[in-house]
């Protein structure tokens, strides 16, 4: 599996980059000078280039699951490549009525680039309890990552959230179930997650299979950068996020649900 | 004296029905809080009315305990008079065997209340009690009296072989116990662990910074106490005693191992907070009920980087797991096993042994596995042809219709495990035409066919 290559943001014209430097400063301004913990790229140029260079660790990721399925492996190939990044554990916590889709399973989460091994869960009762134990997480020197399954976490709660993050530089993702979604929260960005017809391609195609599991990833709220919509795909051979490609490229009657565009672009 | 009696001589006599179990209850509730002066402590709960003030009693241990408390008269002078302070009634003794105690505490006699035999005293004290203190049963205590025998001090006198052939080996058994010729443990209401430390204080103390900062020097105590013996404790019990008669127990548990006060004072600070106190707090007890064999390790010094990182998990399901309780801090523990709900379940952090996850290459070799699943799995209502993939399910009254479905993947059942419920399962995964990924599988009956759902693809 190929480690990360954190591609620099490519420059063409003296424009942009006067952008992206204002850019920097007024997230670094927003962050009150504790975005001192780098950034997670998704290794999907787009978007990391839309997010200032990936996803802020140290800070809160609000993740709004219209599926539950593709939410949580968004948010388990996130917290893998976190953990990858810093050698460290990855805390679920999580209370059972939030999302209603069952417990996590193992060996599934292997595929998405996590070691089952450096899980802990915890399944708490109430949100409250899911907030707390976020929270007592995050200051836990030995975690890359802290997922949080909770319906309530309202705008203080979300701080203290985004506050132990900041103080440990640890990432904290928070699913939220669609219910709940477009409240005020302290997060740095909101991203929609929902599953899409997969694009199978050659062989997969020809028998009849699905092909790399395909989701429909927007970003909603993004502090220091301007939201997006993307088709993300999930490549299995290099744990890496993708473009889905685009509609051209399958063969036709491939997918029989709805139009899909291969990259959506909303905002500028 | 019959009630109706006792009405006629006062007729403004107040009545209260008798409850036994409620003041047993009592008794045991007491004989808990005086573990603030020994740990070895008993409720006597014989029912059965004998001698003076009845059955009930309590036991204490007072072995090594009454130099903290300024020696044994000093001792014995406090207990009573802190007894008296909850409005009861006391008469105490203190021995060197618990029977010679009890026949001087209730047939002594006099007003004193609490009196002390002194060491090697013990037939002198009690040769010139009555028989009953022996506590022997009524018709024992009458059987003797008809012999003439009516002190203790004429039973020692007495032979042996024709009391033995009347009465039985009773009353031989009573007088060389409580002559110490013979052995009389007292049964303590809580297993006394064999670290334990105490602190009592001369004032009681009712703040939250001073409780803690005791429970600090305790800590200490015991931890050192723990070192020397090369043991790490998993499970503390700190009781907390209030002035009005009650305590407060606190426990916590850890994962693995531990010596580091720091961490464990980390782990009460959050339930010392649930205390009430308004009176605050005279003694405290703090005992390492459950300790693991744990080397000699330089703790919080260079270690290895790893070693480090597994500690700060450790801290984190012990914080976890005392708020939330054990069972919800949980691990991915793998088993050899073909059914997907036993191939991989959460275990508990701390419990047997470290997750050991199976070699990719062991998964590598099954079909994509979910990333959620249902346990128990969801029944769900599919459309398919007889033996084949599904068409179209309905999960949760939402109609799912289906785009791929790949499989059948078979697994047998466990037949060795529970032959009754054994069923072959086919599962299919399967995409539905919004792309969302779920595995179903069907059991096939001898009359039935049924489809569930039981996990989620991402």
């Amino acid at each position: 599996m190929p480690r990360d290559p954190y591609p620099p943001v490519p420059d063409r014209s003296p424009a942009p980059r006067l952008v992206e430097g204002l850019r920097a400063r007024i997230g670094a301004i927003e962050r009150d000078g504790r975005g001192a913990w780098g950034t997670l790229p998704l290794g999907v140029e787009e978007i990391d280039r839309r997010l200032g260079g990936g996803l802020v660790l140290g800070a809160l990721h609000e993740i709004v699951a219209v599926d539950a399925g593709a939410a949580c492996a968004f948010a388990i190939a996130v917290a893998a490549r976190a953990a990858r990044r810093r050698d460290g554990a990855v805390l679920w916590c999580a209370s059972p009525h939030t999302l209603e889709a069952g417990a996590l399973y193992g060996p599934g989460l292997r595929a998405l680039g996590l070691d089952p091994a450096r899980l802990i869960a915890v399944s708490a009762a109430r949100d409250e309890a899911v907030l707390w134990a976020m929270e007592e997480g995050l200051r836990c020197p030995a975690l890359a990552a802290v997922i949080g399954e909770a319906a309530e976490a309202g705008l203080t709660g979300t701080r203290r959230l985004q506050l132990a993050a900041g103080a440990g530089g640890v990432i904290a993702l928070l699913l939220r179930p669609a219910a709940a979604g477009g409240k005020t929260s302290a997060a740095v960005t909101r991203w929609r997650l929902a599953a899409a017809p997969s694009r199978p391609r050659g062989f997969e195609a020809a028998l009849g299979e699905a092909g790399a599991p395909c989701w429909r990833a927007e970003l909603i709220r993004c502090r220091a950068g301007a939201p997006g919509d993307w088709f993300l795909e999930w490549c299995d051979e290099t744990g890496d996020f993708a473009l889905a490609a685009p509609l051209r490229d399958r063969p036709a009657g491939a997918c029989a649900g709805g139009a899909v565009a291969g990259a959506v672009r909303a905002g500028a | 004296m019959a009630l109706t009696d006792g009405r006629a001589l006062l007729p403004a006599l107040t009545t209260a029905a008798a409850r036994p179990e409620e003041d047993l209850r009592a008794l045991a509730r007491l004989a808990e809080w005086c573990g603030r002066w020994s740990p070895w402590t008993a409720a006597d709960l014989s029912v059965e009315p004998v001698g003076i003030g009845g059955g009930g009693g309590l036991w204490l241990d007072a072995t090594g305990c009454a130099h903290l408390f300024g020696g044994e008269a000093a001792m014995l002078d406090g207990i009573v008079s802190r007894l008296a302070g909850l409005g009861l009634a006391v008469r105490a003794a203190m021995a060197e065997t618990p029977g010679c105690a009890w026949a001087v505490a209730r047939y002594a006699g006099g007003r004193q209340t609490a009196r002390v035999v002194p060491p090697g005293g013990v037939e002198s004290a009690l040769a010139p009690l009555p028989v009953a203190a022996l506590r022997l049963p009524a018709g024992d205590v009458a059987g003797l009296h008809g012999l003439g025998l009516r002190r203790v001090g004429d039973l020692m006198a007495a032979p042996r072989a024709p009391l033995a052939r009347r009465f039985g080996m009773r009353i031989a058994e009573r007088l060389d116990a409580a002559l110490g010729r013979r052995a009389e443990p007292i049964s303590p209401v809580r297993s006394v662990a064999p670290h334990t430390v105490r602190r009592a204080f001369t004032e009681p103390i009712g703040r939250l910074e001073d409780i803690a900062a005791a429970l600090d020097e305790l800590l200490c105590e015991l931890c050192a106490g723990l070192e020397t013996a090369a043991l790490g404790a998993r499970r503390l019990a700190l009781a907390l005693y209030r002035p009005d008669g009650t305590l407060a127990r606190l426990a916590i548990g850890t994962a693995q191992p531990t010596r580091d006060t720091f961490h464990l004072a980390w782990l009460f600070a959050d339930r010392l907070e649930t205390v009430t106190a308004e009176f605050g707090i005279e003694a405290m007890t703090l005992a390492a009920e459950t300790t693991e064999a744990m080397g000699a390790a330089q703790i919080a010094l260079e270690r290895a980087d790893h070693a480090a990182a597994e500690d700060a998990l450790a801290c984190l399901a012990d914080r976890l797991g005392n708020r939330l309780g054990p069972a919800s801090v949980r691990r991915v523990a793998r088993r050899a096993s073909h059914l997907p709900e036993r191939a991989a379940e959460l275990v508990p952090c701390g419990d047997g042994a470290a997750p050991s996850p199976a070699g990719p290459d062991e998964e590598d070799a099954l079909p994509p596995r979910p990333i959620r699943l249902f346990r128990p799995p969801e029944p769900v209502e599919a459309v398919a042809a007889t033996g084949d993939a599904p068409v179209l399910f309905r999960w949760r009254r939402v109609e799912h219709r289906i785009r791929t479905a790949e499989g059948p993947e078979r697994i047998a059942p466990e037949w060795w495990r529970n032959p009754a419920a054994a069923r072959t399962r086919d599962y299919y995964r399967v995409e539905d035409t919004e792309g969302r990924r779920y595995w179903l599988y069907r059991e096939t009956g001898p009359q039935t066919v049924r489809w569930y759902l039981h996990g989620l693809y991402g």
